[in-house]
């Protein structure tokens, strides 16, 4: 007979008030997990996504919807812009600039986005191909190693891309078929889940809608040659693609102005990373906030419910613990006795928190494809949870502690007498 | 001295409401009964109390088993007590949300002895209560809550049982009946035993009562 068996059956006894208790605690608990992984995953999510990448070049517009565009791949384009507007910047030698990865956006497969871009996106972001190759030609894909497990696609699928980022059932299909020729390694990123193909690619599609149209009046395609490079992106100065992403040499006075210098003096907007970025966690963070109040606020009553709990179990216990008392049971053990029924109820409490936040998150996370846009997934664990626990079990102690003291007053032989 | 396995002189107990109680001295061998009888309200209860180590006297000298106790430290005298003594009160109170036996083992383990289930279960077969073993306490009849009580005094082998008015709530039978086990099982634990009565139905047991006014 241990005095663990004796906390253990104590906190069953009354089982409803017991469970009520853990049930506050596991709500609130829970709530803070959820908003914890979170706001931890999100802030990691939009650090990663867009690490490297000091400016957006692309059409006026939103400058918040071009960074949701060109980065996390969440938002539809600001437009399109003439690669003849771009040229200087996409040009190898530019004294400023490291790197100009050129995008066109805009066409999807089955609601998954097709970025058209030059072999320098892989080269500066350091993927290669798991299975297959890079696209070297027109009508040639590469597809991320999620969405390729996800949507079953092999090398040698070919598919056929929609106009527009949603599937509108066929409506606005190209005519035009691509071939995958390439899976990416799983970068646990936004790649995971793109296809990628020729910049050219997309101007061939749009064109071969045309012609299509055209047939009648002129039988003869047009076929595009591939652009691979940035190089070779240059030779079509009349054509258009969506955005340059932008990385610098270094930063200096000139690179803190060059953004503010396109925007005033050209018809191209420029697009500042960080600072739209930390616009849109101040959006998501004062929703997150609120929800953090209501959590902290229902950890508070599920405090007070503990305390109340734990005040009427020693008020109803109280010639049992005069008994135990007049055992030998000392002031101490009883009230080490009461800390522990606390700490147990805190401790379920916890873990059904820790199991509830973590397989919600996990569910949201698959059903509403939360890893894929924002990062966010359930399995994944934080040393922060520990220090939850450490709190926790804290405020199981804080909350025995007005009963406990009570019990150390105890007078065994006034309560014996009151019985 | 050491055959005395109780001795109190010149105890006395002071209330904040300004009563002030004197108690008779009592010398008690081992192995040995006594009653204490006496009206209600005239302090047998206090003095029953104050030698189980549940209040301290005002004044006076307590000695049990040997070792003076007035100045002991409160965890020393928690100890003391767990060891060597074993109350009945008056009302049965166990722990609800153990079962009859957990009750005893638990008492074991608070009292500092070793944990010996196969004595508890003889006990409760020597008392006839061994069909209760895995029973909650709150599931036993009046009588058998009374024996249990019992039980639960002598199941740390302590070297003197105190019982609080133990025939007061039971019929003639059962109060005879109790008082008979108490008898009995004292003498066979060589535990000595103080109970304090004011059912003149005990007296007949006692070859030693101390009458208090």
């Amino acid at each position: 007979m241990r005095v663990l068996h004796l906390v253990w059956r104590n906190i069953w006894y009354k089982p409803l008030r017991s469970i009520f208790n853990i049930l506050l605690i596991s709500i609130s608990v829970a709530l803070i997990i959820i908003l914890l992984l979170i706001n931890k995953q999100f802030g990691n999510h939009l650090g990663k996504e867009s690490e490297g990448i000091d400016l957006i070049l692309c059409a006026k517009g939103s400058p918040l919807q071009s960074v949701l565009c060109n980065i996390f791949q969440i938002d539809a384009p600001t437009g399109n812009i003439p690669i003849d507007q771009v040229k200087v910047f996409l040009n190898p030698s530019h004294p400023l600039i490291q790197k100009a990865i050129p995008f066109a956006l805009g066409d999807s497969y089955r609601n998954n986005r097709i970025v058209g871009t030059t072999l320098d996106y892989f080269e500066w972001k350091k993927i290669d191909c798991q299975e297959g190759k890079l696209f070297s030609k027109n009508s040639e894909l590469v597809i991320g190693a999620e969405l390729a497990h996800k949507e079953n696609i092999s090398i040698g699928s070919v598919l056929t891309s929609n106009h527009g980022l949603i599937d509108l059932e066929g409506e606005m299909t190209h005519q035009h078929e691509l071939t995958v020729i390439g899976i990416l390694k799983k970068q646990n990123s936004i790649d995971d889940h793109l296809i990628f193909s020729p910049i050219s690619t997309y101007w061939e599609a749009h064109e071969s809608d045309h012609d299509h149209k055209d047939l009648d009046s002129d039988s003869s395609l047009h076929h595009q040659h591939s652009v691979l490079t940035n190089e070779e992106l240059l030779l079509y100065p009349d054509h258009e693609i969506t955005s340059v992403l932008i990385q610098f040499k270094g930063t200096n006075v000139q690179t803190l102005n060059f953004g503010r210098k396109i925007n005033e003096n050209s018809k191209i907007m420029a697009v500042n990373p960080p600072i739209e970025i930390s616009r849109l966690y101040e959006l998501t963070h004062s929703a997150s906030n609120l929800l953090f109040w209501i959590a902290i606020i229902l950890g508070i009553m599920s405090l007070f419910a503990l305390i109340i709990n734990l005040i009427q179990t020693m008020e109803e216990r109280k010639f049992e613990l005069a008994i135990m008392r007049i055992s030998g049971a000392s002031r101490l053990l009883i009230f080490i006795i009461l800390i522990l029924e606390a700490l147990f109820i805190c401790l379920i409490g916890f873990i059904i928190a820790f199991t509830l936040g973590h397989g919600i998150l996990h569910i949201a996370s698959t059903f509403f494809n939360l890893g894929n846009q924002y990062g966010i997934f359930g399995l994944v664990f934080y040393n922060d949870e520990f220090l939850l626990l450490i709190l926790v079990l804290l405020c199981g102690v804080i909350s025995a502690f007005i009963p406990g003291v009570r019990v150390f007053r105890q007078d065994i032989a006034e309560t014996i007498k009151r019985n | 001295m050491i055959d005395q396995i109780l001795i109190t002189k010149n105890l006395s107990k002071k209330f904040e409401d300004g009563r002030h109680l004197h108690f008779p001295d009592i010398e008690l061998e081992k192995s040995k009964s006594l009653l204490i009888h006496g009206p209600s309200g005239c302090g047998k209860t206090t003095l029953l109390h104050i030698v189980g180590t549940l209040i301290r006297a005002s004044s006076g000298t307590l000695c049990i088993h040997g070792q003076h106790l007035e100045k002991l430290e409160a965890r020393k005298l928690d100890q003391f007590r767990g060891k060597n003594i074993g109350i009945c009160l008056q009302k049965p109170v166990f722990i609800r949300s153990l079962t009859v036996l957990d009750n005893l083992l638990i008492t074991q383990k608070l009292s500092g002895t070793a944990i010996d289930k196969s004595y508890c279960i003889s006990l409760l077969a020597q008392l006839g209560l061994s069909h209760t073993s895995h029973q909650f306490t709150h599931h036993l009849s009046q009588g058998e809550q009374q024996r249990l009580v019992f039980i639960r005094a002598l199941i740390h082998k302590p070297a003197l049982i105190l019982a609080d008015e133990p025939s007061s709530s039971l019929d003639d039978h059962n109060a005879e009946r109790i008082i008979e086990l108490m008898q009995e099982h004292t003498s066979i634990h060589r535990a000595s035993l103080i109970v304090v009565s004011h059912d003149a139905r005990v007296k007949k047991y006692f070859n030693h009562t101390l009458q208090m006014l």
